[in-house]
């Protein structure tokens, strides 16, 4: 991997990797041992459930928080990736009732957890880069507007082709290959692909169209192909994500694919801060928390268990209002243009005393950071 | 002035460059050259037609006709990702720097997205940065840095491509005498170390005249006058769009 970023952007670019992966890699792992020692039931499922969503969150973040491109249509890919995983993973037997129109090899077909995600996340590449062929070409707008259209298309796929996904019935006896370790495994490795992603040659230049499309291209940057890298990469994350998903998941429809969904994983990289790795796991974090005391509130009247009167549909309200606030007084998340190590760094520097005379920060240094502050807020 | 009608090595030629917005000709043939090494200015009253040459020649706008040449390449159709990497980088009259990005990065986008693809891109951008004078600010966000350093940050961005042409719209807009005095000594350092040729557009007469080898004077849209400071200094012509004395005495 070292060598391979390396390669990529530079060492310093490969410290920068090792750091920024930490920062998230380490609280997740804790968290997980932490769950797997106390947690049972509901809040295992939970834990696993926030898992997989931070994988959801940061296919997302990577087209959109890198490209400034919203896009409506990841959650699409989230859902082709659980169809592969279906078609790969399901028994033979029970196949050849559920998807008679399947393909030969694909019928015959046993697989495993990682394999099964292997296979959605080229699937996802391969559909990705087809489609993006003409989207590239397409203006920021017109690219978002395009992924809705990808959103309800593929949803019209999803519930009509009867013959291979079995329509609003949805797919189920997909084996459970899913535990508490290997959804936070497959979270650390997306998140330590994409922070190595952001410091890519592609993941600057993809950051540089984002600023700004037209001063990247007079750098020289060939905003077409950058922005459909990004594309094509992110899909395969969302369709691992989805292959995932339904491994734990065991049984799902294509309404799991579409407005609540996309709706919620928006909100949660908006909430936490589209620019960063970090910003989608927080938001992926606080979302799962406050949705769970919602939703306890929703269904058994009672909050952190004292009773309190069933309102129905809370959490979603719940997550509107929020996103709302956040757009409003801090529209570029909580975390902003900030990792949690950058975040870190910078308290540390705060509560540092100056030493008498000297060794203070030149006062250019600090003029631009407050400058950046007041630029922030 | 060679009459060549292509470029040529070691040239940057824009050739009866006519370019019409919706029925308004905003350039009605203007022919230019930037020789490797040379600086060149390019004035001429508000809606002369500077910027649209400048970014016609960048590829940013594609010219109604007309031909440009970077060498011995015909650009004429190229896009402004191309032209960058046939070696001609730009800055915009109104900063277009990567605002949330260090200005490290915007410095590191230039350098890996330039026609180099530079080997080891961390020592070409560092080497750019302490040109520059940006180390205490490397880390900082481009969007948090004074006006001057910000427009100090995109050529440094620009040059980091290793251009033979280096095109600068309006780098002095809204500088005061002492910041533009420090400006000419970096483009004339940049010439000097870079040896790349220089394409400057800049309503500051006093740059410009001390700056330049050569100046070409647009009014609208056709060029008025060509020549060496002291040539254009005394061109009834020039004196008569600039419209009297006052401005000519300050040249």
């Amino acid at each position: 991997m070292a060598g391979f970023t390396t390669r990529l952007s530079g060492n310093r670019h490969a410290r920068r990797i090792v750091v920024g992966s930490l920062a998230l890699v380490v609280p997740l792992l804790i968290a997980a041992a932490v769950m797997n020692a106390l947690a049972t039931g509901a809040t295992l499922r939970l834990c696993i459930n926030f898992f997989i969503t931070i994988v959801v969150c940061l296919g997302l973040q990577m087209f959109t928080g890198h490209t400034g491109i919203v896009s409506w249509g990841h959650v699409s890919f989230v859902g082709i990736g659980a169809y592969v995983a279906a078609y790969l993973t399901v028994p033979v037997s029970i196949k050849e009732e559920l998807f008679p129109a399947l393909p030969g090899f694909l019928m015959q077909a046993q697989l495993g957890l990682a394999p099964a995600i292997l296979a959605a996340i080229v699937v996802g590449a391969v559909i990705a880069f087809v489609i993006g062929l003409p989207m590239s070409r397409m203006k920021e707008i017109a690219w978002a507007m395009s992924t809705l259209g990808l959103l309800v298309i593929a949803h019209g796929i999803f519930s009509n082709w009867r013959s291979m996904t079995r329509g609003n019935e949805g797919v189920y006896a997909i084996p459970s290959n899913v535990g508490l370790w290997s959804a936070a495994a497959a979270a650390c490795i997306a998140v330590v692909a994409a922070v190595a992603f952001k410091h890519s040659r592609l993941g600057l230049r993809a950051q540089a169209t984002r600023e700004d499309p037209l001063a990247s291209q007079a750098s020289g940057v060939n905003v077409t192909r950058t922005r459909l890298l990004v594309w094509i990469a992110s899909a395969a994350v969302s369709s691992a994500a989805g292959a995932l998903w339904a491994q734990y998941n065991l049984a799902f429809a294509p309404s799991q694919f579409y407005w609540t969904q996309v709706f919620a994983a928006l909100s949660m990289i908006v909430i936490g801060g589209l620019a960063t790795v970090s910003g989608a796991v927080t938001g992926a974090a606080i979302i799962t928390v406050v949705y769970e005391i919602l939703r306890g509130v929703e269904e058994d009247g009672s909050i952190l268990g004292i009773g309190v009167p069933k309102v129905s549909g809370l959490a979603q309200m719940a997550l509107a209002v929020i996103t709302l606030l956040i757009l409003i007084f801090r529209p570029e998340g909580i975390l902003g243009y900030r990792e949690l190590e950058e975040w870190g760094a910078r308290l540390l520097r705060r509560r540092r005393p100056r030493p008498p005379g000297g060794a203070e920060p030149p006062p250019d240094a600090q003029a631009a950071d407050t400058a950046s502050e007041e630029a922030v807020s | 002035m060679t009459a060549a009608t292509n470029g040529g090595a070691g040239r940057l030629r824009a050739e009866d460059i006519v370019k019409t917005f919706r029925g308004l000709k905003a350039l009605r043939g203007v022919t230019l050259e930037v020789a490797h090494g040379e600086i060149v200015g390019l004035i001429g009253p508000n809606g002369s037609g500077k910027t649209t040459m400048l970014n016609v020649i960048s590829g940013v706008l594609a010219p109604t006709s007309g031909r440009i040449y970077v060498g011995e390449h015909d650009a004429t159709k190229d896009k402004s990702d191309r032209v960058a990497h046939l070696g001609v980088s730009r800055t915009f009259q109104n900063i277009k720097l990567f605002g949330h990005l260090s200005v490290r990065q915007n410095i590191e986008v230039g350098a890996i997205s330039g026609r180099h693809k530079a080997a080891d891109p961390d020592a070409e951008v560092a080497d750019v940065v302490r040109r520059f004078g940006l180390e205490e600010v490397a880390e900082a966000p481009a969007r948090s840095l004074p006006y001057g350093d910000q427009r100090r940050v995109e050529i440094a961005r620009a040059l980091a491509a290793r251009p033979d042409y280096l095109l600068l719209d309006e780098p002095a807009a809204g500088m005061n005498e002492q910041e533009s005095d420090k400006l000419l000594h970096i483009i004339r350092g940049v010439r000097d170390e870079y040896g790349c040729g220089v394409l400057i557009v800049d309503h500051d007469l006093h740059l410009i005249m001390n700056l330049c080898e050569r100046i070409y004077v647009l009014a609208e849209g056709q060029t008025l006058a060509e020549g060496t400071p002291q040539e254009v200094r005394h061109n009834q012509q020039v004196i008569d769009v600039f419209l009297g004395s006052a401005v000519i005495d300050e040249m």
